[in-house]
């Protein structure tokens, strides 16, 4: 360090000298000890200049960033930079947000980095690709597939699972409901629907479709095959009648007891076993076609294969509905095979046949639905009695139709068997009530993913149009299937409506009461007295106020601090107002704003006394809850209250508090400045906090320390001030100016007056005689 | 007055019911004062002052933070046995 020696008058010996050197070379007499302790003192003894100073410190490059500079300078940065690279993303897709918010996560990140690189050997083995990263191409990166996951296998139920912790292990077993509906458009019940507990089925393989009953077990499977497609070419080119294709055995052998009717109540167990299984073993919804449709768009192998060989069996019922022409089959092989009506070619029929046929076609075809295992229509029982009744009083009654059906069947098997009911007629001419379009459109888009050959697409318009050719609601109803969502209903029905509506005057008490203080803001201004009340506030100011029962009410020289100038010359002429005239003047406020208050009633005013504030002031949690109770404003009451007065005196000088709980408010007005006014309104909250506990939130409350009052021009009147301002706000008449300065000398002869007469005085009784 | 006071006659038996104890306290002094209850409170404010050597006129006796005035009787105020009455000196107030 730098230093002299040097003593005024002396000159500086040792310029950059040790101090132990000077010490040596200095005599001792020139030196003086202080001196030298003091030089002690302040050096830090190095015994070199080259000592004292510290090593230059290296400053080692940080590795920079590899996205702030491209080429590297150093070596160690060349190297670094995958490393570095790599930590950064790391740890910046780990600590993104926290860095965000705390720099000092970065710092320590940069220290983190800055050990390894310093190790070539370190370098060596950990990091193998030296070279800085590339940024990958666009090939390179891999994109979303397209293809959507195709799920393997269904999820099957979980079973129960054990709980250590339960005091005994589930007694009952996990109940499965199977009825199946109610599972059915609950994609979490899937779980649920592959449950092991069903009692015979295996469903743990994928469900297949039950081999169809007419498909004979003699032909091989190939000349299916080939049937089918002969068939559809056949079906697609010619008109079915044109077409003889006797080539082909019939397929299906007639059932025994055909001509028989069609008993309703009659139900296949096999058959409706197999539909149950079906059913159940079918977790994807159903086209009308029978084709599953993919839940979510997921379409499974198995659902794949499944409607790959539904779509066989569809063809080849096409086929062998297609042969059955020719051949006088009967009307039903069984009633239990699907038996895709659809399929069939469109025929021409007159109106007349198609008047005659109908309703049997719909009972034959409701019939069919009803027991075929993939078709939609799952309550077809009403639908067929409702098409009934809507065309019974046209055609003939039931069995005549019946009967004339058979002779028909006789003549004509063809439109009877094969010509679907609802394709030809209803193609050519529009459907009656097609209110909905877009449901149509809908349905044939929700069939196009599987497989959109033209028959399908036809069946779908059919059914379509006959769902929207149910008119009434009960019909719609009907026509639901087990697959359909419930229709909405509107969540709560309304219990009563506005039927009637009469108008009354009526008001409720607050508007009243609001009124009324509307109309009496302006009866009670602060207008000169009559000569009368003068006179009387005189002899008030100089004997005092005495009541009927002779005690003192007023002193003469409480009155004479109000009116000075009536006092009598022998009292202290004092224009300060006193606690007696303050809180009696405010009370006489209250009292006339209670005077519409019911008895039992939440006063809708209330005051504190003055001394109030002086226990307030030493200890907010020394007054006692009877004061509020005194009140009638204990507890809760009190934030009924419309206001709340409280005169505070701060030593010599007054000033008003308002509570006003229904706004949580605390104003203080001051008519000189306002300086301790926020003290005033917290203390006073804090008094308040006593009181109503847990039912009042101090966040919740403002305190407004700057009430707007009238300034005083005095150091005489904030008494007057005080009062006023809360005789104002209870007329509420406090907006804008409540009153003038000038009115206070006005204003002081009135207290008397009012306190005299014990209420506010109006403007007739202000102008008018005093009593007495 | 002064035979309203405490000390003298404590204890007339039948008249028990009748009679209360009220505690009348400024903040320096605790007085006692066994009264009926349909006395009235000038009689109770007349003798603290006279003890106590303050003017009437400059001090006020609060029940639950009402004054209290002279034809006040416990009966009116609803006091019972061992309330208490707070005396306060006059506040005037006129500037700061």
């Amino acid at each position: 360090m730098e230093w002299t020696l040097s003593k005024p008058g002396m000159a500086p010996i040792g310029q950059r000298l040790s101090p132990m050197l000077v010490a040596a070379i200095k005599p001792i007499e020139q030196v003086p000890v202080a001196h030298m302790f003091q030089a002690v003192r302040n050096c830090n003894f190095r015994w070199s200049r080259q000592a004292q100073r510290a090593p230059p410190r290296r400053r080692v490059p940080l590795p920079v960033r590899p996205q702030q500079v491209q080429e590297p300078a150093t070596v160690v940065g060349e190297v670094v930079a995958p490393i570095v690279e790599r930590k950064r993303r790391v740890s910046d897709q780990r600590d993104e947000e926290d860095n965000s918010m705390r720099p000092s996560k970065r710092r320590h990140l940069d220290t983190d980095i800055d050990t390894p690189w310093k190790d070539q050997a370190w370098l060596k083995e950990h990091v193998k690709d030296l070279t800085p990263p590339q940024k990958k191409s666009q090939e390179q990166i891999i994109k979303p597939r397209e293809t959507p996951i195709v799920r393997r296998s269904l999820p099957k139920i979980l079973a129960p699972r054990y709980n250590p912790y339960m005091r005994s292990p589930r007694r009952t077993p996990l109940q499965v409901d199977k009825s199946i509906h109610l599972y059915r458009d609950d994609p979490n019940a899937m779980e649920f629907w592959w449950s092991d507990e069903d009692e015979d089925e295996d469903l743990s393989s994928p469900p297949k479709p039950a081999p169809t009953k007419e498909q004979p077990a003699n032909e091989p499977a190939q000349k299916d095959t080939e049937k089918v497609e002969n068939a559809k070419d056949d079906v697609e080119k010619k008109d079915i009648a044109a077409t003889t294709p006797s080539v082909y055995k019939e397929p299906t052998p007639p059932p025994s007891d055909t001509g028989s009717d069609w008993d309703p109540n009659e139900v296949d167990p096999e058959a409706a076993r197999e539909y149950r299984r079906f059913l159940r073993a079918m977790p994807e919804s159903v086209d009308e076609q029978g084709y599953k449709v993919p839940i979510e768009g997921i379409i499974s192998p198995e659902t794949q294969a499944w409607n790959a060989q539904h779509k066989k069996e569809l063809e080849l019922q096409a086929a062998a509905t297609a042969q059955e022409t020719p051949s006088k089959a009967p009307p039903s092989t069984s009633p239990f095979t699907p038996q895709s009506h659809s399929l069939q070619p469109r025929q021409q029929k007159t109106e007349a046949e198609q008047t005659v046929l109908s309703p049997l076609r719909k009972l034959w075809d409701g019939a069919r639905s009803f027991f075929s295992p993939r078709s939609e229509q799952k309550l077809p029982l009403r639908e067929v009695e409702a098409a009934i009744e809507e065309e019974s009083p046209v055609s003939t009654p039931m069995e005549d139709v019946q009967e004339e059906d058979i002779s028909a069947a006789d003549s004509d098997p063809i439109k009877k068997e094969t010509g679907s009911p609802a394709t030809p007629s209803k193609d050519s001419e529009t459907p009656p009530n097609s209110s909905n379009p877009e449901e149509i459109k809908e349905e044939e888009e929700d069939s196009t993913p599987q497989t959109s050959t033209e028959p399908e697409e036809e069946a779908t318009v059919s059914t379509a149009q006959k769902k929207a050719n149910l008119e009434t609601p009960a019909k719609q109803l009907a026509s639901l299937t087990l697959h359909d969502r419930a229709p909405k209903t509107p969540h709560r029905t309304p219990k009563a409506t506005i039927h009637q509506t009469i108008k009354t005057d009526r008001k409720t008490r607050y508007q009243k009461l609001l009124e009324e203080r509307e109309a009496r803001r302006d009866a009670y201004p602060l207008i000169p007295l009559s000569t009368s009340w003068d006179a009387r506030v005189r002899t008030a100011v100089q004997n005092g106020v005495k009541d009927d029962e002779g005690y003192t009410k007023y002193n003469d020289t409480d009155l004479a601090r109000v009116v000075p100038q009536y006092s009598r010359g022998s009292l202290v002429r004092d224009n300060w107002l006193n606690d007696a005239v303050v809180n009696d003047y405010i009370s006489l406020c209250v009292k006339h704003g209670n005077k519409d208050d019911r008895p039992t009633q939440v006063p809708s005013y209330a005051a504190f006394s003055s001394q109030t504030w002086q226990k307030i002031q030493a200890d907010p949690k020394s007054v006692p809850s009877r004061w509020w109770k005194r009140q009638g404003i204990q507890g809760k009451r009190a934030l009924e209250c419309l206001k709340i007065f409280m005169p505070v005196n701060t030593g010599n000088h007054w000033t008003l508090a308002v509570m006003t709980p229904k706004d949580k408010n605390i104003t203080i007005y001051n008519s000189m400045g306002h300086h301790r006014n926020q003290f005033v309104g917290e203390r006073i909250l804090a008094f308040m906090k006593t009181e109503l506990g847990a039912s009042l939130v101090e966040s919740e409350w403002t305190i407004n320390a700057k009430g707007v009052s009238p300034q005083q021009r005095n150091s005489d009147d904030c008494g007057v001030f005080s009062i006023t301002t809360a005789r104002q706000i209870m007329l509420g008449r406090m907006e804008g100016t409540p009153y003038e300065s000038e009115v206070i000398p006005v204003q002081r002869k009135r207290i008397v007056a009012e306190l005299v007469n014990g209420g506010l005085l109006s403007i007739e009784e202000s102008k008018g005689d005093a009593k007495k | 007055m002064a035979d309203q006071e405490q000390s003298p006659n404590g204890g007339e038996a039948p008249q028990a019911t009748e009679h209360l104890n009220i505690k009348v306290t400024d903040n320096n002094n605790e007085v006692f004062f066994k009264i009926k209850r349909s006395t009235k409170l000038e009689k109770l404010m007349n003798a603290f002052c006279e003890r106590q050597g303050k003017e009437a006129k400059t001090v006020r006796f609060l029940f639950d933070g009402t004054r209290v005035t002279g034809q006040d009787t416990p009966d009116s105020l609803d006091m019972n046995d061992g309330d208490t009455l707070e005396v306060h000196q006059e506040q005037i107030g006129g500037s700061r």
